[in-house]
């Protein structure tokens, strides 16, 4: 290398030994060093960078778990959409259609009565529906859904969510036509008036299901519904089945008991882990 | 030992002790060579601290090797410096007005003219030759090492070495105080 630096130097026109003399002088370029001190300060002014790193490096660490979070939440509800997705296959097509035709019978009868039928016929369309959804219970299936490696609560809280979700879209579909015949009655409380009693209903039959089995589920809330429409009788003045009632039903006090049985439905929904550790105690762990 | 890349490694996820190793090592000849480019005894301490603070910051960075990327970053810095200086219209800090010397063992009068003719000389280089210079003599490098890291072809490198060593001859190619030649059997020549 160094023979082709002379080589080269000498092509430039830099003989060898002017390139030593010229090396020579920049030999005694000095440059000051730095003391111990100095090296210490400034150490020390980098500590606060290096503190910021650690800081960002534990927060891309906490950002690496939550996406691994992340990841397993979207695997749960991709599996659960999968579950819900077969229990739609379980309930067979009678159960779609009749909870269609209960939908259409009570829009009917609301608009050729006119009396509160939509209202009657809503809660008592969810009460049977969970009941369907539960007839395993009574079929002597049970015990081979707690085999699958589903647990009981994914399946439990699938199953209802299809069912309900199916009530929902069907009556929700049928609302605006109610609205249009029910003289400017304010939409949110048309669907109050349904959605109330539907989820308490619901969270009866769920309930009852868990706690007391699948007949339970079915004729309890069907008593509760009674009890809930005697109680309205008495409490809304000339509220009487077979005579127009929207306006009554939708007006004063009513809206604040539609609420309040909506309010206690899902509660009762949302206590059903609870209720199923202590019936079934396997898999509410959810 | 732990290698500069390990360490950087370490800097980069906040082991204060692996910076204070990597400063340890680094910064005598990380000072050396920013002073000789900027020739400015508080801008090399700022450039310094800045550097390594680059260096600090770069956490998506993970070098092959460290020293060439470090001193890569000193001169990105000096060259940048250098442009808003130029542009600035501002001048060295003179060098009298410098207290770099204080540290020079050798005090005698004719050999600080000496030396302050050879960074005269050295300062009028223009920037490519002077970066060749600095880092082939004074850090050690090989010129294919000087040519990595510049990512400049290893032809260009020669050019300006010779270059520049040509202009330098013209300007301090004279006998020195001292006397003596280096008897330039050291490939590469190192200083520092």
């Amino acid at each position: 290398m160094v023979r082709r630096n002379q080589r080269r130097s000498a092509e430039d026109g830099l003989k060898a030994a002017e390139q030593r003399a010229v090396e020579q002088r920049l030999a005694g370029f000095a440059a000051p060093e730095p003391s111990a001190a100095a090296t210490d300060a400034l150490i020390a002014s980098l500590r606060p960078a290096v503190r910021a790193n650690r800081q960002e490096a534990l927060g891309e660490a906490l950002r690496a778990v939550a996406a691994v979070d992340d990841d397993d939440r979207d695997a749960v509800m991709v599996s659960w959409i999968r579950l819900a997705l077969a229990q739609v296959s379980l309930l067979r097509p009678p159960f779609w259609i009749a909870t269609l035709l209960v939908t259409l019978l009570g829009v009917a009868v609301q608009y050729s009565l006119e009396a509160p039928a939509f209202g009657i016929f809503a809660p008592a369309l969810a009460a049977l529906g969970v009941a369907y959804a539960f007839r395993p219970a009574l079929t002597g299936t049970w015990e081979m859904e707690f085999a699958c490696p589903i647990r009981p609560f994914e399946w439990l809280m699938v199953r209802f969510g299809v069912v309900v979700a199916y009530d929902l879209a069907l009556l929700g579909l049928a609302t605006p036509a109610f609205g249009g015949g029910s003289g400017g009655v304010i939409a949110w409380r048309l669907i109050l008036l349904w959605l109330g009693p539907l989820l308490f209903l619901c969270g009866v039959a769920l309930q009852a299901s868990l706690r007391w089995g699948a007949m339970a589920g079915t004729m309890l809330p069907l008593l509760c519904w009674g009890g809930l429409l005697a109680v309205a009788t008495a409490l809304i003045p000339g509220l009487s089945v077979g005579q127009p009632s929207l306006p009554l039903l939708t007006e004063g006090i009513a809206p604040a008991l539609w609420a309040a049985s909506l309010l206690a439905g899902t509660l009762m929904i949302a206590q059903a882990p609870r209720a199923l550790r202590g019936w079934g105690g396997a898999g509410a762990d959810a | 030992m732990v290698s500069d890349e390990a360490l950087l490694r370490q800097v980069h996820a906040g082991d204060e002790d692996a910076m204070a190793a990597l400063v340890r090592r680094y910064h005598a000849r990380l000072h050396g060579f920013i002073f000789r480019y900027t020739q400015d005894l508080q801008l090399t301490q700022d450039l310094v601290q800045e550097t390594f603070l680059r260096v600090i910051r770069a956490r998506d960075s993970e070098p092959q090797s460290f020293a060439p990327w470090l001193f890569r970053v000193a001169l990105n810095l000096c060259r940048d410096q250098a442009k808003s200086a130029y542009q600035r219209r501002e001048q060295p800090a003179a060098m009298e007005e410098m207290d770099w010397h204080a540290t020079d063992a050798d005090s005698d009068p004719a050999v600080i003219a000496e030396q302050a003719e050879v960074r005269a000389a050295v300062a009028a280089l223009p920037p490519g030759q002077r970066e060749v210079l600095l880092l082939h003599y004074f850090e050690g490098w090989t010129l294919q090492e000087v040519a990595s890291a510049l990512g400049t072809p290893l032809g260009t490198v020669k050019s300006r070495l010779f270059s520049g060593l040509k202009r330098l001859k013209s300007s301090i190619g004279g006998p020195t105080a001292r006397g003596g030649v280096n008897d330039g059997q050291t490939q590469p020549a190192t200083f520092g």
